[in-house]
């Protein structure tokens, strides 16, 4: 396995755990930064808050196990939908703190928000993408 | 990229085990991160002030402005607010300005910022006495609110 692909895995673990860690600390700002982005009805903003840091977590290890490119999988869809709520919030112009990282302080710069999440949808495409080489026979 | 039908089956498959596992692991933690949410959510509601309850206060409330310094800089506050965010934690200058008779709201920078509310939680616990509740909406209500009474007033 090349070292640059283990590298981008172990990156994308790293933010994952990152992400979930900071959101589980503080469940109470992590709800109230969904609801921020009024799209989403009481009971499943209630839900996603306790599912989404859950999940983050199950894709920060599974990035370290032979199950990565499902995880990959996964974080390009969640990224994906990451980045549509902000650019839908973005031309709403709504001020909020996305609590993507667990940041609840500063409003969200949306435009770094966004480079952000395509830099990683850059790191984690290609790694899904790529199929190891068949061995010869 | 060819994959075979086999490959996308077992793809899907682990895509599906993986959701699946962390729908259980969010199930298990739930009474422990339920209870959280809701005991949060109800001092929440506890210290928030509507706008419309803002305007029935009167004039003369302590303002406290929550945001970090570059905020401030990008965009001015509510005239005589003191400051009092996390970062630079200081109850000095609020206690100063403050009397048993002033209410004490805290502000951030918008309807999705959650300063205020952490400010006034730790307010709730560090100086109880000052009895500070912090404005939904921020900073953008407080403008609307003022604007729509000056509105009204003409």
């Amino acid at each position: 396995m090349s070292k640059t692909r283990l590298f981008g895995r172990l990156l994308l673990a790293f933010m994952w755990l990152w992400a979930s860690l900071a959101k589980l600390s503080d469940l109470p700002s992590f709800r109230a930064s969904i609801e921020a982005f009024q799209t989403t009805s009481p009971a499943l903003t209630v839900g996603l808050s306790l599912y989404v840091p859950w999940l983050e977590l199950t894709l920060a290890i599974a990035l370290l196990t032979p199950w990565h490119r499902a995880s990959l999988l996964l974080t390009v869809l969640l990224v994906s939908i990451f980045t549509l709520a902000l650019v839908v919030a973005w031309s709403r112009g709504l001020d909020l703190s996305c609590g993507c990282f667990g940041q609840t302080r500063e409003k969200t710069n949306f435009p770094l928000a966004i480079i952000r999440n395509l830099l990683i949808l850059l790191i984690s495409v290609p790694l899904l993408l790529h199929r190891a080489p068949k061995p010869s026979p | 990229m060819a994959l075979s039908q086999g490959n996308h089956f077992g793809l899907l498959r682990q895509v599906f085990v993986l959701l699946i596992m962390a729908g259980v692991a969010a199930g298990v933690a739930a009474p422990w991160t339920k209870g959280r949410l809701d005991s949060a959510q109800s001092q929440a509601d506890h210290l928030a002030v509507s706008p419309a309850e803002m305007l029935g206060i009167g004039a003369d409330i302590l303002w406290v402005d929550a945001r970090g310094d570059s905020e401030r800089s990008a965009q001015p506050g509510i005239p005589g607010a003191v400051t009092l965010n996390e970062d630079t934690w200081d109850m000095g200058p609020l206690l100063l300005a403050w009397s048993p008779a002033r209410p004490v709201v805290v502000y951030c920078g918008g309807s999705g910022c959650q300063a205020s509310r952490k400010v006034a939680e730790r307010l709730a616990r560090e100086a109880p006495d000052v009895k500070a509740r912090y404005l939904s909406g921020g900073l953008p209500a407080w403008r609307e609110a003022n604007s729509a009474q000056g509105r009204g007033g003409r």
